[in-house]
């Protein structure tokens, strides 16, 4: 399932956990929404194999029961894998999550050998410098290589490059994959087309001590 | 060497117009590709071995808005409820898309099976507004489809059109084949039983052509190119007939009369994009016996047709449990006037409220809105009431019939203070017949005194904050009301009444809004306009024209050069005060209300005399003579 924006994967969650007849708990106020979260955001266009989330209920109900109710009723491209029963509050999800592992498929016109060992190189940096946008809008300068734990391209196919990279979470800050491809490309000005293909796959989201 | 593959790789994918590469290369550089792609919850899809009949049913308006209409809902489960027919949807594409649908020769595709439109065998256009016209060549042309009917060969699907517009099909005759006037849920059965006919003999040689004559035989049913328009030398029309014997000489409009038994959907698709109407719709009624003479929908789908109480609830509860929605809204031209609202309400509520499922009641009117069924249903959310009053003073809302009094208002609002709302908005029309400076002020004066209520309720009592907001509309006369006759104001003036009621609000409290004249004006035209317009909008289309209805892309200056172009004026079809004995362009089609009616509606209309509702009397609007046997049930003679 692509393009689902963070509020679209929301409401496909709480309409399905409708459907399910799931007893979801409720905010309270004047807008009462049902108490669902997720640990990461899914950006706009990017897939993914798994992704964690909570939602909080009214009754109890076995995971495994659970699980079976909304997978019944969940669109096409969708699934629970797993659930797990958390009895009381705890640490928010967000802030377990260890590393993300991301996929990123992308249009090249450089030589596999060639990005092998630009990359190799772009590994031993000890600190890249790119800009981003912060939240008040402005440009600033931000240090990525610490978020880089992995990074390394698996095969060229056909003109489009794979790569596999690991983004380590730092104080529940993470960057977006997008910004380490940008700067590659910038640093050792290659061949490489985002405007035609570029993918980004989610395949793992590491967790800490939570579950 | 390399690069060279990669380039051919591509070009072949131009060629082949690979759904893989509308998902991989189109959709990613587009703003919502999720709305491109379909595959929603509740979608159809149907293996193509077992279909017969490819309809594609198109909404020309993005898919947010397409998505939020309710007859395009029904048709869709309705065809694709018949096991050889496969209904898909198209949508307008929004600028982004377009552009690059164009600069790659990427066709325009349903949103099912992403298969060309062209493939498909019936091209069906929804029309709900005149300004969406441009975008319906737009498509036509994005499909590759020629847009003229007559230039089309037997390959091109058949293009046919219906919705509340084509009660005045003449300004889209050259563009379509055939057209269904009124609802369409049987008639479009109807038609497809007759298409599947023909397509099983097509081998046998019959032509588009022959099917057409056949089709125009079905009630409901008009095929432009078998009617011809006779004009005046000052370009109004003298007459309009069939041009061969046997046709029908009036095109009879289509209504369903059993509502409580016709078709529902019990599944509907889920958008995953957020939708302008993000709810499940419920319709509890057809038709409207107010007869407010402005409104050409409370004249065209009379008369009115109830569903019992258990119907709708039952309904509801299946759509609750296939769509996982968390708002319902009962729709209808007035929800009030539904004999048994209250208790509808108080049922729904009580079954819904634990699952914070709210109720939402859109089209309420002033009288008959009870503030405590308003408390009712928004005890989940809280959120504005919205009012129409209409008109500013009680001589212009008896001109247009709009039954409503200030001490009506004046209640509600009160009411509503009282109870804690805070925000009220005002919905007015300006430019109405007989309509001077006077009746503009009251617009102020009567917000005004809504503000005044607010400071009569004690403070402990009302909402902390206060704001009114007023909304005018320009006046648009629209075929099949009262004031089918009638010239619009022209620009000028509307601006100058707009500018008189900006000043004369003295209140902080009251924000005023009003909407752009121009949209109005060749709103006018084309609800009234004729077959010569037909040029006009080819016209239009040519210079880029399109998401008329859409502020940031109307261009006024385009559409003035389409009629310079053209040497048509637009002010013969929006300003001009038509005799009552001129051939009107839509004089053909009978949408079942009698013109001695609407002629008798209009001079009570200049006398200030009001026509009760249906409920408390039957006023004979021609409808039960239309269809021998039909009872306005819920009326008596007086
Ligand atoms: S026939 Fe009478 S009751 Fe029926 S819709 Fe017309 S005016 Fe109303």
């Amino acid at each position: 399932m692509q393009y689902l924006s963070h509020l679209d994967q929301q409401r496909v969650f709480q309409r399905a956990f409708r459907r399910a007849e799931i007893p979801m708990a409720f905010s309270n106020g004047f807008n009462p929404h049902p108490r669902i979260s997720f640990a990461q955001a899914m950006p706009v266009g990017m897939t993914s194999d798994e992704e964690y989330g909570d939602v909080i209920l009214t009754d109890e109900m076995t995971p495994v029961h659970f699980v079976e109710k909304v997978n019944y009723v969940m669109p096409k491209g969708l699934k629970i894998k797993k659930a797990w029963l958390i009895q009381s509050a705890h640490s928010s999800l967000s802030a377990s999550v260890e590393c993300a592992v991301y996929k990123i498929k992308i249009e090249s016109e450089e030589s596999f050998q060639r990005l092998q060992t630009t990359l190799e190189k772009y590994k031993t940096l000890n600190t890249i410098i790119v800009q981003k946008r912060n939240k008040r809008k402005k440009m600033v300068d931000i240090d990525i290589r610490p978020f880089i734990e992995n990074f390394s391209v698996d095969s060229l196919d056909l003109g489009i490059a794979s790569f596999e990279l690991t983004i380590r979470f730092i104080h529940q800050q993470s960057i977006k994959p997008i910004l380490v491809m940008q700067s590659f490309k910038k640093l050792y000005k290659l061949n490489l087309n985002f405007e035609q293909c570029f993918q980004v796959h989610r395949k793992v989201l590491q967790m800490g001590d939570l579950i | 060497m390399f690069f060279l593959t990669l380039l051919y790789k591509y070009n072949k994918m131009y060629i082949m117009k690979d759904k893989k590469y509308i998902k991989n290369v189109i959709l990613p550089q587009v703003k919502k590709p999720i709305t491109y792609q379909g595959n929603e919850l509740n979608a159809t899809h149907k293996n193509l071995k077992d279909v017969f009949i490819r309809f594609a049913f198109a909404f020309p308006d993005l898919y947010e808005v397409g998505m939020s209409h309710l007859g395009m809902k029904i048709l869709y489960g309705l065809l694709n409820e018949q096991p050889d027919v496969f209904c898909e949807r198209v949508f307008a594409p929004w600028i982004d898309m377009e552009k690059l649908m164009r600069d790659k020769e990427v066709p325009l595709f349903t949103l099912e099976t992403m298969d060309p439109v062209k493939e498909t065998d019936i091209l069906g256009f929804t029309i709900q507004y005149e300004m969406c016209y441009t975008n319906i060549l737009n498509m036509l042309e994005l499909s590759e489809i020629p847009l003229l009917s007559k230039n089309r060969t037997e390959q091109d699907p058949i293009v046919i059109a219906g919705g509340p517009c084509v009660c005045n099909p003449e300004p889209m005759a050259n563009f379509i084949d055939l057209f269904v006037i009124g609802e369409g849920e049987e008639v479009v059965l109807e038609l497809l039983q007759s298409y599947r006919h023909w397509k099983k003999e097509q081998r046998n040689g019959a032509s588009k052509r022959q099917w057409l004559k056949k089709a125009a035989m079905i009630e409901g049913v008009y095929v432009p190119s078998l009617y011809q328009v006779y004009y005046h030398e000052d370009k109004t029309i003298e007459k309009i007939e069939p041009i061969k014997k046997g046709l029908p000489l009036k095109i009879r409009k289509r209504f369903i009369h059993d509502l409580e038994d016709s078709y529902y959907p019990e599944r509907l698709i889920v958008p995953y994009a957020e939708i302008v109407h993000d709810r499940i719709p419920f319709e509890i009624f057809r038709g409207c016996g107010r007869g407010c003479r402005f409104c050409q929908a409370g004249m065209i789908y009379r008369p009115t047709r109830d569903k019992s109480v258990a119907c709708i609830e039952s309904g509801i509860q299946k759509l609750v449990r296939t769509t996982g929605y968390d708002e319902i809204s009962l729709l209808s031209l007035s929800s009030g006037d539904y004999p048994q609202i209250e208790t509808l309400i108080h049922d729904l509520v009580q079954q819904y409220e634990d699952q914070r499922i709210s109720i939402a009641l859109p089209s309420l009117r002033i009288d008959s809105l009870s503030v405590t069924m308003l408390e009712e249903i928004q005890k989940i959310r809280k959120s504005g009431i919205t009012l129409a009053p209409e008109a500013g003073t009680q001589r212009m809302r008896d001109v247009i019939n709009k039954g409503v009094t200030e001490t009506d208002l004046i209640q509600t609002v009160r009411e509503a203070f009282e109870k804690g709302w805070g925000h009220i908005k005002l919905y007015f029309m300006i430019g109405l017949p007989t309509e001077t400076d006077k009746d503009i002020f009251g617009i102020a004066e009567l917000a005004e005194k809504v503000v005044d209520q607010y400071y009569e309720v004690p403070k402990e009592k009302r909402n902390k904050q206060c704001s009114v907001v007023v909304s005018t509309s320009c006046f648009v006369p629209k075929p099949f009301t009262p004031f089918q006759w009638m010239g619009q104001k022209t620009l000028r003036e509307f601006n100058r009444k707009q500018t008189l009621l900006k000043k004369s609000i003295k209140s902080k409290k009251i924000k005023y809004n009003w909407h752009e004249s121009i949209v109005s004006f060749y709103e006018a035209v084309f609800a009234r306009g004729d077959r010569q317009l037909g040029e006009v909008l080819e016209k239009a289309h040519e210079l880029g024209c399109h998401f008329d209805g859409w502020h940031e892309c109307f261009d006024p200056g385009k559409w003035q050069e389409a009629f310079e172009k053209t040497d048509i004026s637009p002010e013969f079809y929006a300003l001009r005060e038509r005799p009552i004995d001129e051939v009107l362009p839509w004089d053909f089609i009978d949408m079942g209300i009698s013109k001695q009616f609407l002629i008798r509606e209009f001079k009570k209309a200049s006398m200030e005399n009001k026509t009760i509702f249906c409920r408390d009397g039957c006023t004979k609007c021609g409808i039960q003579e239309f269809d021998q046997g039909w009872i306005c049930h819920d009326s008596h003679e007086i």
